[in-house]
């Protein structure tokens, strides 16, 4: 017993020094500054954080995305009939983009071109265009790239940048036709630039076929072209075993650079200005006609990008001569309306939209086909056109109550008197 | 020569029918002052569940095929309506901008035909196979000893022919010589006028969009049916097209077909050489034939820009506060 009771003592003893030395080693005011600071910091981040969250825009993302997972999930136990095998596929389609690093790193490596793309169509909408012809710039763009990759000879990186601002080019001049026929003859750039897409896939398909570039056994367009890949940039020792190479900073430099222009510049004010209200624009002295055409040639730029960045990799996607509109237009319209066209949050949903269809790769083992991502983009992108006018509502209803309330108090008071 | 020329012809109208149905129900939504670029997928869900009916039910069950084709249009239009109204509340009455939720619609309806073949195991795959054969009349009695018409729309056809030349009458009189009509256009040109003139903005262009929905499942349905014999939830674009058919006949009925009729002329080129010796010879790239209608109907959008008589309500949310 006594044993036990001077072990105890000394434990005692112990943890009443440790104690003091520890509030000793606090008490310091040099120490106490530090942790105040740090703490403070954790604190204004998660403060900015709510205040972020709070943002009507983010909230609404969310929601949208979240009731897309629901509906996803809906439509998964009504097809395969069980609870069970339902909540597999969206553990799956939730889990299956970080299941480990090489997976979370394919993931951002398939994501570059998608935020790219995103970019193309969301710098559109901010001057009031609809670019639905992201998949025309895209396809031209990868095969400007794509020619330059095999048919010159350079050193290493400046055979990609050459490629790269071909893509880049060649997507300019595919945004430039709908925009000056928008400007000159105030044709709708919904229909031309759809119009561009089919020229542009038909146009990729006879270039693909060349002998110079078109590989037999691959049935697509040759693809060694060592000089010209995306330098890896030794992101691959973060994320081993996988994909991923510079194409994301770029995507992400890009968003950046974009966010800054929209923002900070006389040119992006000028844009956002026209997408506002044309009218209200030209009177401020705007030249309407020439920001249209510079709106479209950067966002077929940035979609000539998109392509580079898909293109070229050491693991690329192979450009295949078919007569079909590449998707990759339609879901960069995605990404772009579930971060409501804004830069920064563009590399989010890029990385989002990204993610979900890793993981629906790995639901189809339970049996599930991989459009599960497409009907669950298409909920969130009803959503959010829908959003505003919900939280509208919402906002209408709380100000009746208040209302209400106010009036209530006031018919109670006159009771008294 | 002439046998060429009629196989040629055939096949333009096997495109064009489709592309009318579609164009027109484009027409009554844009008329009403709502654009809706999901005809696309709207064209997909029915011709999804048009194949998908007259797949699986078997037509002795209903009493003959004729009556199955119908049905099975009943059901693609039906399924037109029921999406396009999730259109229709969320551009109308939600003040969603228009675009966005029709392109909603576009990305939702092939994904979900997609995953419901596949899931279901509806057809191969992800793919319904396709078997018009039954459904084509081989000789309507007197009416195909007619010269050329004869040959054209009364021998070995499918019955959306006829039925794309009455929803054409039919949308000409409706638009034009009902009341109905006169007050979904009024929408669409000035909906504040129209709506102190007593008239529910809302409802006329509800229906407007539910119309287009009808009349696009139903133009899926037949295109598809009469052009492939695989069903991949893919029309081809061929809803985006009908909007430029729509732009190009002006948005009236008889101008819309007509340039629906010149579409397909075009698109069906790159297929129709073959049945021209003189233009095969020349030898050029079919890409380059079926690149034709889209840098065409660019060059007629240009053209025909300058007295574009588009509804002036066109894709403007109509809000009763306004003003």
């Amino acid at each position: 017993m006594s044993k036990i009771k001077s072990a105890w003592r000394k434990f005692i003893g112990f943890i009443k020094k440790a104690i003091q030395s520890i509030k000793l080693f606090f008490g310091k005011p040099k120490v106490k500054k530090i942790f105040l600071s740090i703490w403070i910091a954790i604190k204004k981040t998660i403060l900015f954080i709510f205040k972020l969250l709070k943002q009507p825009v983010i909230i609404n993302s969310l929601l949208a995305i979240f009731f897309g997972l629901v509906v996803g999930f809906i439509v998964m136990w009504a097809t395969a009939g069980s609870f069970d095998i339902a909540v597999q596929g969206l553990m799956r389609l939730v889990k299956g983009g970080s299941t480990n690093l090489q997976s979370f790193g394919n993931v951002l490596f398939r994501s570059a071109p998608l935020i790219l793309v995103g970019l193309s169509v969301a710098f559109a909408f901010k001057t009031g265009l609809f670019n639905i012809g992201a998949s025309g710039q895209y396809m031209v763009g990868g095969i400007t790239a794509l020619y330059i990759a095999n048919l010159v000879t350079m050193p290493a990186p400046y055979h990609f940048i050459l490629a790269a601002l071909g893509a880049i080019v060649a997507g300019a001049i595919w945004g430039f036709v709908p925009g000056l026929l928008k400007s000159k003859f105030n044709v709708n750039e919904v229909i031309t630039t759809i119009m561009m897409n089919y020229i542009a896939t038909y146009l990729t398909v006879i270039l693909a076929y060349r002998t110079a570039v078109y590989d037999n056994l691959l049935t697509a367009v040759n693809t060694t072209f060592p000089t010209a890949n995306i330098p890896k940039v030794g992101l691959d020792t973060i994320f081993p075993n996988s994909n991923i190479d510079l194409s994301i900073i770029i995507a992400i430099g890009v968003a950046i650079v974009i966010w800054f222009i929209l923002k900070k510049t006389t040119l992006g004010y000028q844009l956002k200005a026209v997408g506002f209200s044309p009218e209200g624009s030209k009177y401020a002295g705007i030249n309407n006609k020439r920001n249209v055409i510079i709106s479209m040639m950067i966002a077929g730029a940035l979609a000539g990008l998109a392509a580079a960045m898909s293109y070229l990799p050491l693991k690329p996607d192979y450009f295949r001569p078919v007569t079909k509109i590449n998707a990759m237009g339609f879901e960069g319209i995605s990404v772009a309306l579930i971060a409501f066209s804004n830069p920064i949050g563009i590399i989010f949903s890029g990385v989002l939209i990204s993610y979900i269809k890793q993981g629906a790769l790995t639901m189809q083992f339970v049996g599930f086909n991989k459009e599960i991502t497409n009907i669950i983009t298409s909920v969130i992108i009803y959503m959010i056109a829908i959003s505003s006018f919900i939280g509208f509502y919402f906002r209408n209803r709380s100000q009746k109550r208040k209302i209400k309330k106010m009036l209530l108090k006031k018919g109670g008071e006159t009771d008294v008197s | 020569m002439y046998h060429n020329l009629l196989s040629y012809l055939a096949l333009v109208l096997v495109v064009a029918i489709p592309l009318i149905i579609t164009a027109i129900g484009g027409m009554f939504t844009e008329r009403g002052g709502v654009t809706n670029i999901g005809l696309e997928g709207l064209m997909v869900i029915g011709a999804f569940l048009g194949i998908l009916f007259i797949n699986k039910v078997p037509a002795e069950a209903v009493g003959g095929r004729y009556v199955l084709f119908f049905l099975g249009s009943l059901v693609a239009a039906l399924g037109g309506v029921l999406v396009s109204f999730f259109h229709a509340i969320a551009a109308v009455k939600m003040r969603a901008d228009q675009i966005i939720s029709a392109t909603a619609i576009n990305i939702l309806t092939p994904a979900l035909a997609l995953f419901l073949t596949f899931t279901l195991n509806l057809g191969q795959g992800d793919k319904l196979p396709i078997n018009a054969n039954p459904f084509r009349i081989s000789e309507v009695p007197i009416l195909s000893k007619i010269p050329f018409i004869g040959d054209l729309f009364f021998t070995n056809v499918l019955p959306s022919i006829y039925v794309g030349i009455v929803i054409l009458i039919a949308a000409y009189i409706v638009l034009y010589k009902t009341k109905f009509g006169l007050r979904l256009r009024s929408c669409g040109e000035n909906p504040h006028a129209a709506d102190a003139a007593g008239i529910n903005i809302y409802r006329m262009r509800m229906t407007g969009v539910m119309i287009s929905g009808a009349l696009a499942g139903l133009g899926g349905f037949y295109l598809i049916l009469g052009f492939t014999i695989e069903f991949d939830a893919n029309v081809s674009g061929y809803g985006f097209l009908a909007i430029a058919v729509l732009i190009f006949g002006n948005w009236k009925p008889f101008n819309v077909a007509l340039s629906a009729l010149l579409f397909s002329a075009l698109l069906t080129l790159s297929k129709g050489v073959a049945f021209f010796p003189a233009l095969e010879n020349l030898n050029i790239n079919s890409n380059v034939w079926s690149m034709l209608p889209y840098v065409a109907t660019i060059i007629v959008l240009i053209l025909t820009s300058k007295n574009s008589l588009a509804p002036k309500a066109i894709g403007q949310i109509y809000d009763k506060g306004e003003r």
